[in-house]
Protein backbone atom coordinates (compact mmCIF):
# COMPACT_ATOMS: atom_id res chain seq x y z
CA UNK A 1 0.00 0.00 0.00
CA UNK A 2 1.32 3.58 -0.57
CA UNK A 3 0.55 6.83 -0.15
CA UNK A 4 2.49 8.69 -3.21
CA UNK A 5 2.49 7.44 -6.72
CA UNK A 6 4.40 9.82 -9.27
CA UNK A 7 4.23 12.85 -6.92
CA UNK A 8 0.44 12.44 -6.17
CA UNK A 9 -0.69 11.77 -2.87
CA UNK A 10 -3.66 9.42 -2.72
CA UNK A 11 -4.51 5.83 -1.77
CA UNK A 12 -2.93 3.39 -4.15
CA UNK A 13 -2.95 -0.50 -3.13
CA UNK A 14 -1.47 -3.16 -5.43
CA UNK A 15 -0.61 -6.59 -5.86
CA UNK A 16 2.53 -7.72 -7.03
CA UNK A 17 3.43 -11.56 -7.96
CA UNK A 18 5.74 -13.01 -5.51
CA UNK A 19 7.68 -15.13 -8.31
CA UNK A 20 7.66 -12.39 -10.51
CA UNK A 21 8.26 -8.88 -8.72
CA UNK A 22 9.44 -7.10 -12.58
CA UNK A 23 5.52 -8.14 -13.66
CA UNK A 24 3.80 -4.62 -14.01
CA UNK A 25 1.63 -4.96 -10.60
CA UNK A 26 -2.08 -5.02 -10.35
CA UNK A 27 -3.77 -2.53 -9.07
CA UNK A 28 -6.75 -3.04 -6.62
CA UNK A 29 -7.23 0.67 -5.97
CA UNK A 30 -5.69 3.83 -7.22
CA UNK A 31 -7.37 6.65 -6.38
CA UNK A 32 -5.78 10.06 -6.32
CA UNK A 33 -7.75 11.42 -3.33
CA UNK A 34 -4.96 14.03 -2.03
CA UNK A 35 -5.37 12.55 1.23
CA UNK A 36 -2.75 11.34 3.77
CA UNK A 37 -2.98 8.38 5.78
CA UNK A 38 -1.64 6.52 8.87
CA UNK A 39 -1.76 3.89 11.17
CA UNK A 40 -1.99 1.35 7.46
CA UNK A 41 -3.45 -2.38 8.86
CA UNK A 42 -2.73 -5.01 6.30
CA UNK A 43 -4.61 -8.72 7.33
CA UNK A 44 -6.14 -11.37 5.37
CA UNK A 45 -9.85 -12.73 6.26
CA UNK A 46 -10.76 -16.07 5.35
CA UNK A 47 -14.91 -16.51 4.69
CA UNK A 48 -17.33 -17.34 2.68
CA UNK A 49 -18.47 -15.88 -0.36
CA UNK A 50 -21.63 -15.37 -2.27
CA UNK A 51 -21.61 -19.20 -3.70
CA UNK A 52 -21.16 -20.36 -0.23
CA UNK A 53 -17.33 -21.36 -1.00
CA UNK A 54 -14.20 -20.25 1.55
CA UNK A 55 -12.37 -17.80 0.01
CA UNK A 56 -9.38 -15.20 0.94
CA UNK A 57 -9.81 -10.98 1.60
CA UNK A 58 -7.71 -8.80 1.82
CA UNK A 59 -9.15 -6.30 4.92
CA UNK A 60 -7.04 -2.67 5.18
CA UNK A 61 -7.45 -0.32 7.41
CA UNK A 62 -6.12 3.17 7.93
CA UNK A 63 -6.59 7.11 8.97
CA UNK A 64 -7.22 9.57 6.76
CA UNK A 65 -6.35 13.10 6.95
CA UNK A 66 -8.52 16.30 6.56
CA UNK A 67 -11.40 14.24 6.54
CA UNK A 68 -10.80 12.91 9.40
CA UNK A 69 -12.01 9.07 9.06
CA UNK A 70 -10.57 5.75 9.83
CA UNK A 71 -11.55 3.35 7.07
CA UNK A 72 -11.80 -0.43 6.95
CA UNK A 73 -11.75 -2.15 3.38
CA UNK A 74 -12.29 -5.57 3.03
CA UNK A 75 -11.35 -6.44 -0.61
CA UNK A 76 -12.10 -9.85 -2.96
CA UNK A 77 -8.53 -10.64 -3.93
CA UNK A 78 -10.22 -12.46 -7.01
CA UNK A 79 -12.73 -10.18 -8.20
CA UNK A 80 -10.07 -7.48 -6.89
CA UNK A 81 -13.17 -4.91 -6.07
CA UNK A 82 -14.75 -3.39 -2.74
CA UNK A 83 -16.47 -5.79 -0.90
CA UNK A 84 -17.19 -3.67 2.30
CA UNK A 85 -16.11 -0.16 3.32
CA UNK A 86 -16.74 0.83 6.95
CA UNK A 87 -15.93 4.87 7.48
CA UNK A 88 -16.11 5.93 10.61
CA UNK A 89 -14.50 9.41 12.74
CA UNK A 90 -11.14 9.91 14.05
CA UNK A 91 -9.30 12.76 14.64
CA UNK A 92 -6.10 12.16 12.18
CA UNK A 93 -4.00 13.50 15.52
CA UNK A 94 -5.31 11.30 17.84
CA UNK A 95 -3.52 7.29 17.90
CA UNK A 96 -5.54 4.32 17.06
CA UNK A 97 -5.05 1.11 16.04
CA UNK A 98 -6.85 -1.46 14.10
CA UNK A 99 -6.51 -5.25 13.69
CA UNK A 100 -8.34 -8.65 13.23
CA UNK A 101 -9.67 -11.27 15.25
CA UNK A 102 -9.81 -14.48 14.40
CA UNK A 103 -13.76 -14.21 14.91
CA UNK A 104 -13.67 -11.96 11.79
CA UNK A 105 -14.33 -8.55 14.23
CA UNK A 106 -12.48 -6.19 12.96
CA UNK A 107 -11.23 -4.40 16.94
CA UNK A 108 -10.69 -0.44 16.22
CA UNK A 109 -8.86 0.63 19.46
CA UNK A 110 -8.88 4.85 20.09
CA UNK A 111 -8.96 7.02 22.75
CA UNK A 112 -13.05 7.46 22.10
CA UNK A 113 -13.23 3.36 23.26
CA UNK A 114 -13.12 0.31 21.74
CA UNK A 115 -15.26 -0.19 18.13
CA UNK A 116 -15.91 -3.61 16.97
CA UNK A 117 -17.27 -4.57 13.46
CA UNK A 118 -17.86 -7.66 12.13
CA UNK A 119 -16.64 -8.69 8.33
CA UNK A 120 -18.09 -11.46 8.42
CA UNK A 121 -20.51 -12.60 5.41
CA UNK A 122 -22.56 -14.45 7.12
CA UNK A 123 -25.10 -12.54 9.72
CA UNK A 124 -24.88 -10.55 12.89
CA UNK A 125 -24.30 -12.11 16.14
CA UNK A 126 -23.86 -10.83 19.39
CA UNK A 127 -20.99 -9.53 21.01
CA UNK A 128 -20.74 -9.47 25.45
CA UNK A 129 -17.77 -8.03 27.37
CA UNK A 130 -16.49 -10.23 30.49
CA UNK A 131 -19.36 -9.17 32.76
CA UNK A 132 -22.33 -10.66 29.65
CA UNK B 1 -21.36 -6.29 8.03
CA UNK B 2 -22.82 -9.36 5.73
CA UNK B 3 -26.31 -8.49 6.95
CA UNK B 4 -26.49 -5.74 4.48
CA UNK B 5 -25.58 -7.45 1.63
CA UNK B 6 -29.03 -7.58 0.15
CA UNK B 7 -28.91 -4.15 -0.57
CA UNK B 8 -26.17 -4.92 -3.70
CA UNK B 9 -28.34 -4.84 -6.73
CA UNK B 10 -25.17 -6.87 -8.44
CA UNK B 11 -22.77 -8.68 -7.25
CA UNK B 12 -20.29 -6.06 -8.45
CA UNK B 13 -21.47 -3.95 -6.39
CA UNK B 14 -20.11 -3.22 -2.70
CA UNK B 15 -21.59 -1.62 0.42
CA UNK B 16 -20.01 1.48 2.13
CA UNK B 17 -20.98 2.41 6.17
CA UNK B 18 -21.11 5.86 6.51
CA UNK B 19 -20.30 6.32 9.98
CA UNK B 20 -18.30 9.48 10.72
CA UNK B 21 -21.34 11.44 12.05
CA UNK B 22 -23.69 9.94 14.71
CA UNK B 23 -26.61 11.84 13.30
CA UNK B 24 -25.66 11.39 9.85
CA UNK B 25 -25.28 7.59 9.13
CA UNK B 26 -25.89 6.37 6.39
CA UNK B 27 -25.37 3.29 4.19
CA UNK B 28 -24.64 3.60 0.67
CA UNK B 29 -24.39 1.20 -2.35
CA UNK B 30 -21.46 1.88 -4.35
CA UNK B 31 -20.26 0.82 -7.71
CA UNK B 32 -16.41 0.41 -8.30
CA UNK B 33 -15.09 1.03 -12.06
CA UNK B 34 -11.80 2.50 -13.12
CA UNK B 35 -12.28 6.11 -15.20
CA UNK B 36 -10.44 6.41 -18.67
CA UNK B 37 -7.08 7.93 -16.63
CA UNK B 38 -6.56 4.62 -15.23
CA UNK B 39 -8.14 6.29 -11.56
CA UNK B 40 -10.39 4.21 -9.61
CA UNK B 41 -13.82 5.58 -8.83
CA UNK B 42 -16.97 5.11 -6.59
CA UNK B 43 -20.57 5.28 -8.33
CA UNK B 44 -23.18 5.76 -5.48
CA UNK B 45 -26.15 3.98 -6.00
CA UNK B 46 -28.65 4.57 -3.21
CA UNK B 47 -28.14 5.12 0.07
CA UNK B 48 -30.28 4.98 3.01
CA UNK B 49 -29.87 7.24 6.23
CA UNK B 50 -29.91 4.89 9.52
CA UNK B 51 -31.85 6.51 12.33
CA UNK B 52 -31.92 5.56 16.17
CA UNK B 53 -35.65 5.29 17.08
CA UNK B 54 -36.80 7.10 19.77
CA UNK B 55 -38.93 6.14 23.27
CA UNK B 56 -41.93 8.08 21.25
CA UNK B 57 -41.31 5.71 18.00
CA UNK B 58 -40.12 2.67 20.07
CA UNK B 59 -43.48 2.73 21.64
CA UNK B 60 -45.42 3.24 17.79
CA UNK B 61 -44.29 0.77 16.83
CA UNK B 62 -45.04 -1.67 19.66
CA UNK B 63 -48.47 -0.01 19.29
CA UNK B 64 -48.79 -1.38 15.74
CA UNK B 65 -47.52 -4.67 16.23
CA UNK B 66 -49.89 -5.61 19.42
CA UNK B 67 -52.66 -3.83 16.99
CA UNK B 68 -55.31 -6.05 16.89
CA UNK B 69 -57.15 -5.21 12.93
CA UNK B 70 -55.89 -3.90 9.74
CA UNK B 71 -58.53 -0.84 10.77
CA UNK B 72 -56.40 0.03 14.25
CA UNK B 73 -53.51 0.28 12.05
CA UNK B 74 -54.65 2.49 9.39
CA UNK B 75 -55.90 4.43 12.86
CA UNK B 76 -52.79 4.33 14.25
CA UNK B 77 -50.89 5.47 10.80
CA UNK B 78 -53.51 8.41 10.39
CA UNK B 79 -53.04 10.19 14.02
CA UNK B 80 -49.46 10.11 13.50
CA UNK B 81 -49.06 14.25 13.25
CA UNK B 82 -45.35 13.52 11.33
CA UNK B 83 -45.93 10.47 9.27
CA UNK B 84 -41.75 10.97 9.23
CA UNK B 85 -41.30 8.03 11.45
CA UNK B 86 -42.64 5.81 8.79
CA UNK B 87 -39.90 7.09 5.93
CA UNK B 88 -36.96 6.02 8.82
CA UNK B 89 -35.22 3.02 8.32
CA UNK B 90 -34.06 1.17 11.30
CA UNK B 91 -31.32 -0.92 12.06
CA UNK B 92 -33.51 -2.75 14.93
CA UNK B 93 -35.79 -3.48 11.97
CA UNK B 94 -33.50 -5.23 9.84
CA UNK B 95 -33.17 -1.92 7.30
CA UNK B 96 -36.43 -1.97 6.68
CA UNK B 97 -38.71 0.66 6.63
CA UNK B 98 -41.82 0.70 8.59
CA UNK B 99 -43.69 1.21 4.77
CA UNK B 100 -42.75 -2.88 3.81
CA UNK B 101 -44.59 -4.03 7.20
CA UNK B 102 -47.78 -1.44 6.46
CA UNK B 103 -47.75 -3.41 2.48
CA UNK B 104 -50.59 -5.32 3.13
CA UNK B 105 -53.29 -2.65 4.49
CA UNK B 106 -53.89 0.29 1.45
CA UNK B 107 -55.47 2.78 3.89
CA UNK B 108 -52.42 2.86 5.78
CA UNK B 109 -50.45 3.10 2.58
CA UNK B 110 -52.82 5.52 1.17
CA UNK B 111 -51.89 7.46 3.94
CA UNK B 112 -48.60 7.63 4.10
CA UNK B 113 -47.91 8.05 0.10
CA UNK B 114 -50.76 10.89 0.42
CA UNK B 115 -49.18 14.00 -1.89
CA UNK B 116 -49.75 15.93 1.52
CA UNK B 117 -47.73 13.66 3.27
CA UNK B 118 -45.09 13.22 1.30
CA UNK B 119 -43.38 16.51 2.33
CA UNK B 120 -41.93 15.19 5.01
CA UNK B 121 -39.90 13.17 3.24
CA UNK B 122 -36.03 13.07 2.20
CA UNK B 123 -35.92 12.82 -1.10
CA UNK B 124 -32.14 11.74 -1.26
CA UNK B 125 -33.11 8.24 0.08
CA UNK B 126 -35.77 5.86 -0.90
CA UNK B 127 -38.41 4.86 0.67
CA UNK B 128 -39.35 1.59 -1.45
CA UNK B 129 -36.16 -0.48 -1.61
CA UNK B 130 -34.89 -4.26 -1.40
CA UNK B 131 -35.50 -6.26 1.25
CA UNK B 132 -33.59 -8.92 3.65
CA UNK B 133 -35.86 -11.78 1.74
CA UNK B 134 -34.94 -9.88 -1.56
CA UNK B 135 -38.62 -8.08 -2.03
CA UNK B 136 -39.77 -4.93 -1.43
CA UNK B 137 -42.38 -3.15 -0.35
CA UNK B 138 -44.03 -3.08 -3.63
CA UNK B 139 -43.73 -7.22 -4.20
CA UNK B 140 -45.72 -7.15 -0.63
CA UNK B 141 -48.78 -5.46 -1.42
CA UNK B 142 -48.87 -7.63 -4.49
CA UNK B 143 -48.24 -10.81 -3.35
CA UNK B 144 -51.76 -9.46 -0.57
CA UNK B 145 -53.53 -8.38 -4.14
CA UNK B 146 -53.41 -4.52 -2.55
CA UNK B 147 -53.73 -2.99 -6.19
CA UNK B 148 -54.15 0.08 -4.68
CA UNK B 149 -51.71 0.24 -2.66
CA UNK B 150 -49.67 -0.89 -5.54
CA UNK B 151 -50.41 1.50 -7.78
CA UNK B 152 -49.89 4.08 -5.06
CA UNK B 153 -46.46 2.78 -4.76
CA UNK B 154 -45.78 3.03 -8.63
CA UNK B 155 -46.66 6.44 -8.17
CA UNK B 156 -44.81 7.27 -5.39
CA UNK B 157 -41.60 5.52 -7.03
CA UNK B 158 -42.02 7.44 -10.58
CA UNK B 159 -42.21 10.23 -8.69
CA UNK B 160 -39.34 10.19 -6.03
CA UNK B 161 -37.31 7.55 -7.02
CA UNK B 162 -37.03 8.07 -10.90
CA UNK B 163 -34.14 6.73 -11.44
CA UNK B 164 -32.97 2.99 -13.54
CA UNK B 165 -31.05 2.25 -10.58
CA UNK B 166 -34.23 1.01 -9.07
CA UNK B 167 -35.01 -1.04 -12.18
CA UNK B 168 -34.25 -4.20 -10.20
CA UNK B 169 -37.05 -4.10 -7.72
CA UNK B 170 -39.25 -4.77 -10.87
CA UNK B 171 -36.95 -7.65 -12.27
CA UNK B 172 -39.44 -10.76 -11.07
CA UNK B 173 -43.29 -8.63 -10.69
CA UNK B 174 -42.86 -7.14 -14.04
CA UNK B 175 -45.46 -9.96 -15.65
CA UNK B 176 -47.56 -10.15 -12.33
CA UNK B 177 -48.09 -6.02 -12.64
CA UNK B 178 -48.80 -5.79 -16.41
CA UNK B 179 -51.40 -8.10 -15.66
CA UNK B 180 -53.04 -6.79 -12.52
CA UNK B 181 -52.14 -2.97 -12.13
CA UNK B 182 -53.40 -0.18 -14.58
CA UNK B 183 -50.37 1.93 -13.49
CA UNK B 184 -47.99 0.48 -15.73
CA UNK B 185 -48.19 3.11 -18.53
CA UNK B 186 -46.51 5.48 -16.40
CA UNK B 187 -43.68 2.95 -15.44
CA UNK B 188 -42.77 2.36 -18.59
CA UNK B 189 -42.75 6.02 -19.31
CA UNK B 190 -40.80 6.53 -16.51
CA UNK B 191 -36.93 6.63 -16.26
CA UNK B 192 -36.93 3.63 -13.77
CA UNK B 193 -37.47 1.57 -17.00
CA UNK B 194 -35.62 4.19 -19.71
CA UNK B 195 -31.85 4.16 -18.91
CA UNK B 196 -30.55 7.62 -20.48
CA UNK B 197 -26.33 6.62 -21.13
CA UNK B 198 -24.51 9.46 -19.65
CA UNK B 199 -20.56 8.04 -19.65
CA UNK B 200 -17.65 10.01 -20.49
CA UNK B 201 -16.78 6.33 -22.57
CA UNK B 202 -19.75 6.76 -24.65
CA UNK B 203 -20.00 9.73 -27.20
CA UNK B 204 -22.89 12.45 -26.17
CA UNK B 205 -23.16 14.00 -29.64
CA UNK B 206 -23.57 11.77 -33.15
CA UNK B 207 -23.65 13.62 -37.01
CA UNK B 208 -26.35 10.26 -36.84
CA UNK B 209 -29.34 11.28 -35.40
CA UNK B 210 -31.11 8.55 -35.79
CA UNK B 211 -32.53 5.62 -33.44
CA UNK B 212 -30.26 2.90 -33.12
CA UNK B 213 -30.94 -0.68 -31.36
CA UNK B 214 -28.87 -3.03 -30.50
CA UNK B 215 -29.62 -5.87 -27.93
CA UNK B 216 -27.33 -6.03 -24.44
CA UNK B 217 -28.29 -8.50 -21.93
CA UNK B 218 -25.44 -7.64 -19.28
CA UNK B 219 -24.67 -5.15 -16.02
CA UNK B 220 -26.42 -2.18 -15.92
CA UNK B 221 -23.35 -0.69 -14.22
CA UNK B 222 -21.02 -2.55 -16.97
CA UNK B 223 -22.51 -0.64 -20.17
CA UNK B 224 -20.32 2.19 -19.75
CA UNK B 225 -17.44 0.07 -21.64
CA UNK B 226 -19.70 -1.50 -24.12
CA UNK B 227 -20.40 1.31 -26.75
CA UNK B 228 -17.23 -0.25 -29.05
CA UNK B 229 -19.18 -3.29 -28.57
CA UNK B 230 -22.43 -2.42 -29.14
CA UNK B 231 -22.37 -0.15 -31.96
CA UNK B 232 -19.29 -1.37 -33.62
CA UNK B 233 -19.56 0.88 -37.10
CA UNK B 234 -20.55 4.24 -35.14
CA UNK B 235 -17.49 3.57 -33.27
CA UNK B 236 -15.42 3.12 -36.06
CA UNK B 237 -17.07 6.48 -37.64
CA UNK B 238 -16.55 8.31 -34.48
CA UNK B 239 -12.81 7.38 -34.35
CA UNK B 240 -11.96 7.96 -38.15
CA UNK B 241 -13.81 11.37 -37.58
CA UNK B 242 -11.68 11.80 -34.03
CA UNK B 243 -8.31 11.27 -36.37
CA UNK B 244 -9.63 13.61 -39.03
CA UNK B 245 -10.20 16.84 -36.62
CA UNK B 246 -6.62 15.35 -34.81
CA UNK B 247 -4.79 15.67 -38.76
CA UNK B 248 -6.83 18.85 -39.24
CA UNK B 249 -5.73 20.30 -35.70
CA UNK B 250 -2.31 19.69 -36.33
CA UNK B 251 -2.05 21.04 -39.74
CA UNK B 252 -3.47 24.45 -38.30
CA UNK B 253 -1.42 24.30 -35.75
CA UNK B 254 2.13 23.55 -37.85
CA UNK B 255 0.32 26.27 -39.95
CA UNK B 256 0.44 28.86 -37.59
CA UNK B 257 4.17 27.90 -36.37
CA UNK B 258 5.19 28.51 -39.90
CA UNK B 259 3.31 31.57 -39.41
CA UNK B 260 5.09 33.05 -36.50
CA UNK B 261 8.57 31.92 -38.02
CA UNK B 262 8.15 33.62 -40.66
CA UNK B 263 6.89 37.12 -38.49
CA UNK B 264 10.22 36.81 -36.35
CA UNK B 265 12.42 36.33 -39.20
CA UNK B 266 11.30 39.34 -41.15
CA UNK B 267 11.19 40.86 -37.24
CA UNK B 268 14.80 39.82 -36.89
CA UNK B 269 15.70 41.20 -40.61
Amino acid sequence: MANKRHNFVGYYLLMIEIDNPEKEATYLINWTNKTTIRQVDLNFLEDWNDANELQKYLVVSYKAGGCNTFNVFVFDVETKLVRFWHESFQLYESPVKGFLLPTKDFLILSKDGVHVINLGGKGARAVRDKLG
Amino acid sequence: MGRSNYLRIENTNHVQFRCQFQENRRICVQEQFVDGAGQTQFDDIYGLKISEPTLRELMLIQSIYTAKTPTDVATLVAEQPTPRIFYKTFLELGCKSLLSFLAFDRRAIGCLLDDSKTRALDRTYPLIYKNPDGQSALDNALELNQLQSVSKMIDHMTKYQNDPVYAHLFRRNLVDLIKLSDNCAKLFRSKILNFEIQYFEWPSLNRDRAKAYAPYNNSMFKIRYEYRRLFPKLYAADAEQKLKMDRLREEQLSDEMGYSAEAGLERGT
